[in-house]
């Protein structure tokens, strides 16, 4: 791995819920929604790392308290050696810049996308005051749009092209690191595409790194170097691309895999997730996908499992089983297991 | 062959707009036999919804249904008055919705909602719907049904919601579902567990059918035969091993190749330029000839007409290629 331009160290971001009155007058304590619990990531440069699990996993809660959007509860954000305060300055604010999923809600519906470039060019001093329009001219080519884009309104654009706004903003701060908040979820399949080709020129050529929060298995296989997977606030498998995605170990990362749909007529998954996803406000008391995993055993519901050696290539896996001798991981499926 | 469950001819759709008549499905055609199940996709606006709602009598306004027919089992639906060809049409056919909050009546229990249809259509007593209400959301697999009966929508979690309007859709046992996206608004896990689902139904029950669906992969793994849509027009179909295998639409190939595949990594990306026609203006040519990669000087001269190949395929283009041949030619262009 590259050095590192992104750290992030036991971050933990909790939502404190309303405190029923009911509670109050028990004396209970107020619950507490723990998004994200003690996480750890690394970004290396030019690098892009996905990060994938289900809804209310914690991925896009993490994808915003890396670009600040939240104080984090405890932890700490790097950028490179510097530590990035609750409070960061419009400096630090540049580095880490944030490209949003939804195209048609992070878009002022009433500025023209050249105001939207050029306030920003002005407010963080980019370029002299003279070379703002050149600029601003400068970053719709760079993402794909014709020159007159700038004169347009956010919504005389489709899908796609809106996603090229957002994602010129967010250049307009020549951010080192680009946090893509599903990028493509929103869009068409032929405009997906369109998308993921243009976040990898653009990190090819500008030497950009990337987080890239996604559910979309597939997506994050063709976009990124390396995943991390998310169960409940915590990170559960990291590895490189391809070794995680050849060499799942932990069961919810291979039930996850085998779930995933296939272009291959006639496949059924071998087998299926039972049940649902915890409720991130009641943690279990030992792993957290203890609930819902096949080969559970009793250490599982007492012993939260913390990320160990997994395999080459800085693969990290947190549940009981990995490495041990037993061969209860080897009754679960693999991800080419096919029936039928 | 027996008599089909479904069968859609020549189907045309207009929405009026402040632009004028926006021609959003422009003569379809298709069948739909027993047990069999059909897949439509396409992009945003293909009209493939549209469709699937004309054939329901459930078009949003303003839409309408400007020509052609819809057969349920052998009956021109479209001839019927009102109140006859609601009850034709519910009498065989049933519908999942996309997005389970807005398809449930928040403010009734779900047992009661799913007891519903089979006391007002069937003529089922309370307590007689009450006890088929239990029996689908076990055959749909809710767990603990007496309990989940008295739940409101929104105590459930979204893949249980799915089931209740599947079990909803059941409960009149109708021969065809048609289902509108009904597994985009669920995360990766749960829809595996609702094609399960639906894949259990139609081993068990002999089911018909069909889904509209942008997701290639979930039509093939859960559909026989499969329709691509563009413009408003159906431009191949076919068997769905074939049809994934061997393309013979440039339209459905860029879309094969525009999916990035979780078994495989490619290099790049297929990318369709442009959008879609604009289909208030009358359409002159092939539809797709504007961000066709393979377009030849003749592609816009007439639209083409879906042509017969062999073993029940279909493809409206005039220059079929292999696939191979096709891929060679855009690795040349990349």
């Amino acid at each position: 791995m590259s050095e590192p331009v992104l750290t992030v160290r036991r971050l933990s971001q909790h939502f404190p819920l309303e405190h029923r009155t009911l509670d109050r007058l028990r004396r209970r304590p107020r619950s507490v929604l723990r998004a994200v619990d003690g996480v750890d990531l690394v970004v290396g440069r030019g690098e892009t790392v996905g990060l994938v699990g289900e809804s209310g996993c914690g991925k896009s809660t993490l994808g915003r308290a890396i670009v600040g959007l939240y104080e984090p509860t405890a932890g700490e954000v790097l950028f490179g050696t510097e530590v990035l305060a609750a409070k960061r300055t419009r400096e630090q604010r540049r580095h880490v810049q944030m490209v949003f999923q939804d195209p048609f809600s992070s878009l002022n519906p009433r500025m023209t996308v050249g105001q939207i470039l050029r306030e920003l060019l002005r407010l963080h001093r980019m370029v002299p005051p003279a070379q703002v329009d050149a600029r601003c001219r400068e970053l719709v080519h760079l993402v794909g749009l014709p020159e007159h884009a700038l004169a347009s309104f956010p919504r005389q654009f489709s899908g796609g092209q809106r996603q090229r706004i957002g994602i010129a903003r967010a250049l307009a701060l020549e951010p080192q690191v680009l946090v893509a908040d599903e990028p493509v979820s929103a869009l068409d399949v032929s405009v997906q595409a369109n998308v993921l080709n243009l976040l990898s020129d653009l990190k090819r050529d500008l030497g950009l790194s990337m987080l890239f929060v996604a559910h979309n298995m597939a997506v994050v296989r063709q976009a990124c170097d390396r995943v991390s997977v998310m169960y409940l606030g915590r990170i559960v498998e990291t590895g490189l691309t391809d070794e995680l995605f050849s060499r799942p170990q932990h069961p919810y990362t291979r039930l996850l895999l085998a779930s995933v749909p296939r272009m291959r007529p006639g496949y059924v998954p071998a087998a299926t997730v039972k049940g649902e996803p915890g409720s991130p406000i009641d943690l279990p008391k030992g792993c957290r996908f203890a609930a819902r995993c096949p080969v559970v055993f009793d250490r599982c519901l007492v012993d939260d499992p913390a990320l160990t050696d997994a395999g080459s290539g800085d693969h990290l896996a947190a549940c009981h089983l990995v490495g041990a001798t037993s061969g209860a991981l080897a009754a679960l499926p693999d991800k080419d297991a096919t029936r039928g | 062959m027996s008599v089909p469950v479904l069968e859609v001819c020549d189907l045309q759709v207009d929405v009026p707009t402040r632009r004028g008549l926006l021609h959003a499905v422009r003569g379809v055609s298709f069948t739909v036999s027993p047990g069999e199940a059909l897949g439509l996709v396409g992009e945003s606006g293909c009209g493939k919804s549209l469709s699937l709602r004309a054939v329901l009598d459930l078009l949003p306004h303003p839409a309408e249904v400007v020509g052609g027919q819809v057969l349920v089992d052998g009956v021109d639906v479209t001839q019927l008055d009102r109140g006859a060809r609601r009850k034709a049409i519910s009498s065989a056919v049933s519908m999942v919705f996309q997005d389970p909050m807005t398809a449930l009546n928040p403010m009734m229990r779900i047992g009661q909602q799913i007891a519903e249809a089979p006391q007002v259509c069937l003529g089922f007593s309370r307590p007689a719907a009450r006890e088929r209400a239990l029996e689908l959301m076990r055959q749909v697999g809710i767990p603990d049904p007496e309990r989940r009966a008295r739940a409101y929508p929104h105590e459930l979690s979204g893949g249980l919601r799915q089931r209740v309007v599947i079990a909803i859709a059941l409960s009149c046992a109708p021969r065809l579902l048609l289902c509108d996206e009904p597994t985009t608004a669920l995360d990766v896990t749960i829809q595996a567990q609702v094609l399960e689902l639906l894949r259990g139904l139609r081993r068990d029950t002999d089911l018909a059918m069909l889904l509209v669906t942008h997701d290639l992969a979930v039509v093939s793994e859960t559909c026989d035969r499969l329709a691509v849509m563009y413009a408003g027009r159906i431009v191949e179909d076919g068997p769905i091993g074939q049809l994934v295998l061997d393309p013979q639409h440039p339209y459905t190939f860029s879309l094969l190749r525009s999916v990035p595949d979780p078994e495989l990594v490619r290099q790049r990306l297929l990318t369709i330029a442009g959008s879609p026609p604009d289909l208030v203006a009358p359409v002159s040519g092939c539809p797709f000839a504007a961000r066709c990669p393979f377009v030849e000087d003749d592609c816009t001269a007439g639209e083409p007409a879906l042509m017969d190949l062999s073993t029940g395929r279909h493809s409206a283009c005039r220059h079929i290629r292999s696939a191979a041949a096709w891929s060679a030619q855009v690795e040349v262009h990349a």
